[in-house]
């Protein structure tokens, strides 16, 4: 009988520098085509409503994106770009498999909860013996090594 | 000997001047052969000698050198052939290659080190809490 050996969890410490790299994806996106609807917007001269109205439509485009760029890589290949490339993945915390799209989304909801009280949310990382935060423990999701799944440890 | 001479003088004009130049490109190649040779040996003796290092210092001191350095730099012909070297696909290759190992380098480096810090965060945050937490 062969059993497979626990996978290597990911830490605070490369998740939050994932995160960090997958932000600044997001926002660089944002900004550039902000900017240029922006700039397209301005030499048509739009009256105030519409202009308001386009804000409040950019606001929800914004949250729509941001949500569903981490939602969407999570729920396909478990894995951001960012992630790739600190070879880490967001996995089922039962198989291994990606999580359906729903508990993605749940997931995320879960990582804005743990971040209102100043990230403590995230703090059960250190101490939990597969270092999962609150946000994992709502979608019932772990992160691990990509590149050391399956069960190999260094 | 004779013989020749005399053959040689019954022919034409035309085949003796012939004669003549063949005569006169084999001497200047023999010429220049030993001219070659005397050079290549007179450098082996100064490469050999003690003054030796001297001798390569006053040759990259003298303006001689910077000037050739220069007119070489002003041929249009050197930049073409650098262009054509840097534009060679074994050349852009090795370069792409060369891109790709450092970023990988870096983002394994990274790595590392960020898996260093989740290792002693932990055991930070443990002995903050005394609470003993299973190895991951």
């Amino acid at each position: 009988m062969s059993s497979t050996p626990p996978p290597h969890y990911a830490g605070l410490v490369t998740r939050t520098l994932a995160f960090a790299l997958d932000a600044a994806i997001v926002n660089a996106v944002a900004i550039v085509v902000g900017a240029t609807i922006s700039l397209a917007a301005s030499i048509l001269h739009l009256p105030s409503a519409v202009r308001h109205v386009a804000i409040v439509l950019g606001g929800v485009a914004l949250v729509l994106w941001t949500v569903g760029y981490f939602a969407t890589f999570w729920a396909t290949t478990g894995q951001t770009p960012a992630d790739r490339l600190m070879r880490i993945r967001v996995r089922d915390g039962r198989a291994d498999e990606c999580v359906p799209l729903l508990r993605a989304l749940v997931r995320f909801g879960g990582v804005v909860l743990c971040a209102i009280p100043l990230g403590a949310g995230f703090l059960p990382i250190l101490t939990d013996a597969r270092r999962r935060g609150l946000h994992d423990r709502l979608a019932r999701t772990v992160v691990v090594h990509a590149a050391e799944e399956p069960g190999v440890r260094t | 000997m004779r013989l020749r001479v005399v053959s040689i003088g019954l022919r034409p004009a035309a085949v003796v001047l012939a004669e003549g130049r063949r005569v006169q490109r084999w001497a200047l190649h023999s010429a220049a052969d030993v001219t070659t040779a005397s050079a290549l040996a007179g450098l082996d003796a100064v490469l050999r000698s003690r003054f030796a290092e001297d001798a390569v210092e006053r040759i990259l001191d003298s303006p001689l050198l910077a000037d050739a350095v220069a007119g070489l730099l002003e041929r249009e012909a050197l930049w073409t052939l650098v262009e054509e070297v840097a534009q060679s696909p074994v050349v852009v290759a090795a370069l792409r290659k060369q891109s790709v190992g450092l970023g990988d380098e870096l983002a394994g480096e990274v790595r590392e080190r960020s898996r260093h810090a989740d290792a002693w965060l932990e055991r930070g945050a443990r002995r903050v809490l005394r609470r003993r937490v299973e190895p991951t």
